[in-house]
């Protein structure tokens, strides 16, 4: 097994479409030196821009990439990966899809063109 | 930049009053602080991470006014225009997928700057990717100064964990760290031989960038920044008083694998702010009725490069006043309407991003474009490679038009977000570079390494960049010295008038 890749399990769920949540595993993911947010922007350029989740200011100010990290809150952008992990999102807010919960005040009640 | 600096006191004030803290001193006045480039103590601040204060104020007063509405994950892509007036906004519902239009006469930009153009040697937030600007000049306001972009020069390339962190260029400047390339050459030794790597941010940067470009770089892109050639323990007290624990800022250099009492690091430039931007009168009234603008998305205040501390209070001083004078344009204007023909071909453009079943891959063109900034429209720049640009940009810009998103699911999409920024990162990157080249000269952040000297008499002009039938088009106008003029000497304006 190569030393530098590892495995990566991340919620997936879309309430508008999905009867119920369900983890993907991603195999052999560059981890060594990254982020998790590093390693959640590779997979959703290179395997799945399905992938839903928050990244913004990439320096641990704007908290938008809260989430939980094999059990523990953290910010993506902020905590280093690891070799096997399960993301899933953070404990608070609604789910929107995968990673991504509300944030407070946001509300999507406007009509449509 | 009279409004600004007539201004930005009062604005303290009420950012203070609405809870954001700064240092005080013993008598209870503000702490002022000098800054690189001040020539007096001016600058407030609040343990040198203020903006944080700003955030924290802002929040609370927004959730003490009830009649402010925020919605989040709300995209605004467009601002409709009727009869030269602005009739309302379009966005995308992130969360629902859907395209939702709001009738208004009035809309203000505060979206930030286009640092992205640069990625991944950029230090600002991933969502800058000049949105405000494009939507600005799509709705017929005109952009400014569009070539100027302030580059902080000491970014980290390696590893991935720590890209664009900027604060480890304390080891260059303050721990008498030393630069080399590949071969191990103190390359500063050809550009600034008395001052070496003390040399100034501007022409540190541009000795890093002409190492990378001409294949003298370090593995990752970068150049090595080293201590070691300093006392292990020398080293380390630096590091307990700086960084203790090897940390700053919640990130641990030890942690992502960087040792530095033995190990050199790369390093790289970093876009950092953006100068150029819509251009605004002193009410940030844009060229569009009822479209104001407000901090970093403008262009004015901060001329060719932007001195410290100036763009947190730029942002409250422009917030009050684009704010203030929106709600008062919007109380004369009367209702606004969107016409539905034009939503619904508005709404066409974006969904035919995703009803598309082939066409270029978004990230494909954003990263080549990325790419081309850096290399010929970014710290370094000759006329050679700025008209090879401006082809390939305009080309790509081009291609644009026919993006066709994978991602057909319409919840929370990021990769039709990210299509619609490269939409408009495409239409900054080439702005950028038309306007780099055409001005043949070197002035604030803007290198022209085939045009080293500034020249005054035939290039203190403001660039001007308009869109015309999809064609960026490009003129130059004298800049306006109504109340400060080169020479130093100041006329008060006449209509000199108290903003706040």
């Amino acid at each position: 097994m190569n030393e530098d890749l590892g495995t990566v399990k991340i919620y997936r769920y879309n309430p508008a479409v999905d009867v119920e949540p369900r983890f993907d595993v991603f195999e052999d993911v560059p981890y060594v030196g990254r982020t998790v947010m590093d390693v959640l922007r590779d997979l959703y350029e290179r395997r799945d821009t399905s992938l839903a989740f928050r990244c913004s200011c990439r320096a641990g100010l704007c908290t938008a990439c809260r989430m939980r990290i094999n059990g523990r809150a953290a910010m993506a952008c902020m905590r280093l990966a690891e070799r096997d992990m399960v993301i899933e999102p953070p404990s608070t807010g609604a789910i929107i899809k995968d990673l991504m919960t509300t944030l407070s005040g946001s509300s999507t009640d406007e009509g449509t063109a | 930049m009279y409004a600004y600096t007539r201004n930005a006191p009062r604005a303290m004030l009420a950012l203070e009053s609405y809870g954001a803290k700064f240092n005080k001193t013993e008598d209870g006045t503000f702490e002022q602080v000098l800054m690189p480039g001040h020539t007096y103590p001016r600058a407030i601040h609040y343990h040198f991470r203020t903006g944080s204060q700003f955030k924290k104020g802002l929040t609370a007063e927004v959730g003490r006014r009830p009649n402010i509405t925020v919605k989040e994950d709300f995209f605004v892509v467009d601002v409709f225009v009727d009869g030269g007036k602005v009739a309302g906004a379009l966005a995308l519902d992130i969360c629902s997928g859907k395209f939702v239009v709001v009738d208004s006469s009035a809309v203000v930009f505060a979206t930030g700057g286009a640092m992205e153009l640069f990625h991944p040697h950029c230090d600002a937030s991933n969502d800058l990717t000049g949105d405000g600007h494009a939507a600005a000049l799509r709705a017929g306001a005109e952009l400014a100064d569009v070539e100027f972009m302030q580059f902080f020069p000491t970014g980290m390339v390696w590893p991935p964990a720590l890209n664009g962190v900027i604060w480890i260029g304390e080891l260059r400047y303050h721990c008498g760290g030393w630069l080399y390339n590949k071969y191990g050459e103190r390359f500063m030794a050809k550009y600034d031989p008395a001052r070496m790597e003390l040399s100034t941010r501007d022409m540190t940067s541009r000795a890093i960038v002409t190492e990378i470009l001409e294949g003298r770089g370090s593995p990752h892109g970068g150049v090595w920044l080293s201590v070691t050639h300093l006392g292990r323990n020398q080293i380390q007290a630096f590091i307990d008083e700086t960084f203790p624990n090897f940390s700053f800022r919640g990130y641990n250099l030890l942690e992502a694998g960087v040792d530095v009492r033995e190990d050199a690091i790369e390093i790289a430039p970093v876009s950092h702010f953006y100068m150029g931007g819509v251009r605004c009168d002193a009410d940030c009234a844009t060229a569009v009725r009822g479209l104001y603008v407000a901090g970093e998305v403008t262009a004015g205040v901060n001329g060719a490069n932007r001195i410290e501390g100036n763009a947190l209070s730029e942002t409250q001083v422009q917030g009050t006043i684009a704010g203030g004078r929106a709600a008062r344009y919007a109380a004369g204007a009367g209702t606004a309407k969107v016409d539905e023909a034009q939503a619904r071909r508005e709404v066409g453009t974006y969904s035919a991003m995703i009803e598309r079943t082939e066409g270029p891959n978004q990230l494909a063109l954003r990263t080549e474009a990325q790419d081309i900034m850096w290399r010929h429209v970014g710290v370094v720049r000759n006329g050679e490679g700025l008209e090879k640009a401006v082809a390939r940009l305009a080309s790509l810009r081009g291609q644009a038009e026919g993006i066709c998103v994978r991602c057909k699911v319409a919840q929370a999409n990021r990769e039709l977000v990210e299509a619609i920024e490269t939409r408009n990162l495409l239409v900054m990157a080439e702005s950028m570079a038309k306007a780099a080249l055409a001005r043949e000269e070197t002035r604030g952040s803007h290198y022209r390494r085939d045009c080293a000297n500034e020249d005054d008499p035939r290039w203190l002009v403001n660039s001007i960049v308009t869109l015309a039938d999809s064609e960026i088009a490009l003129r130059h106008e004298p800049v306006d010295f109504c109340y400060l003029s080169p020479e130093g000497a100041e006329t008060p304006p006449a209509d000199a008038r108290e903003a706040l």
